[in-house]
């Protein structure tokens, strides 16, 4: 059916004069010349419209909020901080050798500490939730489909709460009345009437508790879709249990762990929220300078180059990541 | 505790008493069997009479709830699958989709801590034996459905296990190849002496592959034996309905060797002089047609052809006798004289009195709540 009106239209398109083994051609191409694209009669013309119509908004959208922001925080980066905090010229390297050590007051690898402190905490809040993430997706999952609904449900339930004051519940939990700091009192750990925070403890409970959904939605998804009857042969083949879960479940469940250790990974990297308010001076993080120069120290242009640098480190990391483990899992998280 | 090793040493599976229900359902109820050493054992019945089951327990996948499995003479039913020197072939294949189709096979050697060069050496062994060396770098998603076959049963034959657990493992094949495949199931099977026993719901594939079968229904054995022997002497009406086709007729003792069936008196074998109840099946290939008859033969029947169906290799006769008795009969497809009866043709039939066989009266085992 459709092929017959397609042939029609380009005869009807197409001078007299053109030998007939043109006619039939289906490569030819013009503005007005008519093909079945997705399933439609469109011209180049139409089909492009119809691209704009669904893409646009979209594509506007990341450029207005996305591209154009990044770009012109990478201007800024190069600018230099007047001494009321405005940005002004000249254009400079400054602020990136700052974050080098170069500073006013000779070199100091203040800025390497908290980079490298800020990896270690994103590494271990990681390797935490992945082995808490773990034993709770293979748990969802062994409930009937009801039950998982309910679980998963409560897994996401700390979503409907804002990070802050979840983080400030935190420091009531661990706050020097509560029953945590009592017992650690009562053991000795700690001095009596006092908190368990600010200090590192504080803050890889919060970065745990903040990004442990975000490493269980995806590995239970990835658990939910193991193919038992593999197990079934494995133990078949003289697997025992730890055989059957080391060599034929985990490796199904690699997907789901390469899209939690990139929700989480990235994520716990930039975090200034938690060791903001469950840390002190020692505790600071990469996430927290960059929050400090655009706040209290009035510092954007300093602000916008460790910004960019954390940005392309993470691009950086994400990029080798995909290059050894392959892309296919970014692409399902997509 | 070692039972039966001295008495029957050929043995190489003896089942006795299996007993197994999921909740309400009785998947296996009293399973008694043994499978030679050596031999290729069909598991033959409709779906959900228990076969896979059966096999299930075999392998150690699945724990009976009462019986005794016994391999080699040892007792292996508390064992579980990773402690039997059983393998299986599973209808799905279950092939690790992140290993090389190498790795696969290997992965039985190595979990039994195999390595290096006798590792290597075994699996290019196996990998040549059914054919794939050609495929060892591939993933299985890289194979056909013919080769993912294979490197399953090299996979599982690899490990040299007592036994081999076929689950209806051509299942997935089409028609074609999985005729060509019986056939090297059965010459693999020849050549490495290793009991097979191979479940299917496919008779022809039984009757091509087996030996020995037993044909099952509703979590019980019905029959047990050599595949021509079920085949010519079926026991009940189940088997000689399930394995190949039958026409069956009621009728009551005449005297010796004569039974009366809406069919006439007929001459019926080994038939003791009574008046009892008779059921008697035989085999649509076992009658034969004329247009005239024959002399001196006995249990001659005037039929009419009611319906003809043409298979190529042999013609399907659905015939009406005398009582509204309906009877189906194949011929080869030659090129002889008498053949190529049409529809509506008047014809006699012949019923070889040797090749009416009597069933056992009872139609259904008793199968408690099975058949409810």
């Amino acid at each position: 059916m459709l092929e017959a009106e397609v042939s029609t239209t380009e005869k009807a398109a197409l001078p007299k004069e053109l030998p007939s083994s043109q006619r039939i051609s289906r490569f030819r191409w013009g503005w007005d010349q008519q093909q079945i694209r997705f399933g439609e009669m469109l011209t180049p013309l139409g089909e492009l419209g119809r691209s704009l119509l669904f893409a646009g908004p979209g594509v506007l959208w990341v450029m207005f909020f996305l591209v154009l922001p990044g770009l012109l925080l990478v201007v800024y980066s190069f600018l230099s901080r007047g001494d009321f905090g405005q940005i002004q010229l000249p254009l400079t390297l400054e602020n990136y050798l700052r974050i080098l050590g170069y500073g006013p007051l000779g070199w100091t690898p203040i800025y390497w500490q908290i980079l490298g402190r800020s990896l270690l905490v994103a590494g271990v809040t990681t390797v935490f939730c992945v082995l808490l993430a773990y034993p709770l997706a293979f748990f969802i999952a062994a409930h009937p489909p009801r039950q998982r609904d309910l679980l998963l449900t409560l897994v996401v339930i700390p979503f409907w709460t804002n990070l802050v004051i979840r983080t400030y519940a935190w420091m009531l939990v661990l706050g020097p009345e509560a029953w945590p700091a009592r017992l650690a009192a009562w053991l000795g750990w700690i001095p009596p009437q006092t908190a368990l925070y600010p200090g590192w403890l504080a803050v890889y409970l919060g970065m745990v508790y903040t990004f442990l959904p975000y490493m269980v939605l995806p590995l239970y998804t990835a658990v939910e879709r193991i193919d038992w009857r593999l197990a079934e042969a494995a133990r078949d083949l003289y697997a025992n249990g730890w055989q059957v879960f080391w060599r034929i479940l985990l490796p199904q469940t690699l997907p789901g762990l390469a899209a939690g250790l990139i929700l989480v990974g990235i994520p716990a990297f930039g975090m200034f929220v938690v060791p903001d308010l469950l840390g002190g001076s020692k505790t600071l993080l990469i996430g927290n300078v960059i929050q400090l120069q655009f706040g209290s120290s009035l510092d954007y242009p300093f602000g916008a180059a460790l910004s960019f640098l954390v940005t392309g480190l993470t691009l950086a990391l994400l990029y080798a990541y995909s290059r050894y483990v392959g892309t296919r899992s970014l692409e399902d998280l997509l | 505790m070692i039972a039966g090793t001295s008495r029957e040493p050929d043995w190489d599976v003896e089942l006795r008493g299996l007993y197994k229900r999921f909740g309400d359902f009785v998947a296996l109820n009293g399973i008694d069997l043994q499978i030679r050493r050596g031999e290729f054992f069909g598991l033959l019945g409709p779906s959900g009479c228990g076969k896979t089951t059966l096999l299930r327990i075999l392998a150690g996948l699945e724990m009976a709830d009462a019986g005794t499995v016994l391999i080699r003479g040892r007792q292996v039913g508390h064992l579980p699958a990773h402690q039997r020197n059983v393998n299986t072939v599973f209808q799905s294949y279950a092939l690790f989709p992140f290993m090389t189709v190498a790795e696969n096979v290997g992965f039985g050697l190595r979990m039994r801590g195999v390595r290096g060069e006798t590792l290597h050496k075994k699996v290019a062994a196996a990998l040549e034996l059914v054919e794939i060396s050609a495929f060892a770098e591939r993933k299985p998603h890289e194979l056909s459905g013919g080769q993912q076959q294979r490197v399953a049963l090299a996979r599982a034959l690899v490990n040299e296990p007592e036994v081999l657990l076929l689950d209806e493992p051509l299942s997935a094949l089409d028609a074609k190849l999985r005729k060509q495949l019986q056939v090297q199931l059965c010459e693999l099977q020849r050549r490495l002496g290793m009991t097979f026993i191979f479940v299917t719901h496919d008779q022809e594939e039984a009757l091509v592959t087996s030996d020995r079968v037993a044909v099952m229904r509703a979590g019980r054995i019905e029959q047990v034996g050599l595949i021509d022997e079920v085949y010519e002497r079926p026991a009940t009406a189940f088997v000689a309905d399930f394995l190949g086709a039958s026409n069956f007729l009621q009728g009551t003792a005449c005297g010796t060797d004569c039974v009366d069936t809406p069919l006439g008196k007929l001459k019926v074998l080994g038939i003791p002089a009574s008046h009892e109840p008779v059921q008697l099946a035989i085999r649509p290939e076992k009658i034969q047609l004329s247009r005239t008859g024959w002399d001196l033969l006995p249990n001659q029947v005037p039929v009419r052809v009611e319906n003809l169906i043409y298979t190529g290799a042999e013609n399907q006769y659905l015939l009406r006798a005398i009582n509204n008795q309906q009877l189906k009969a194949t011929a080869l497809n030659t090129d002889n004289e008498d053949f190529g009866f049409a529809i509506g043709e008047s014809l006699v039939a012949h019923l070889p009195p040797k090749s009416l066989i009597r069933l056992q009266s009872a139609p259904l085992p008793t199968g408690g709540s099975l058949d409810a």
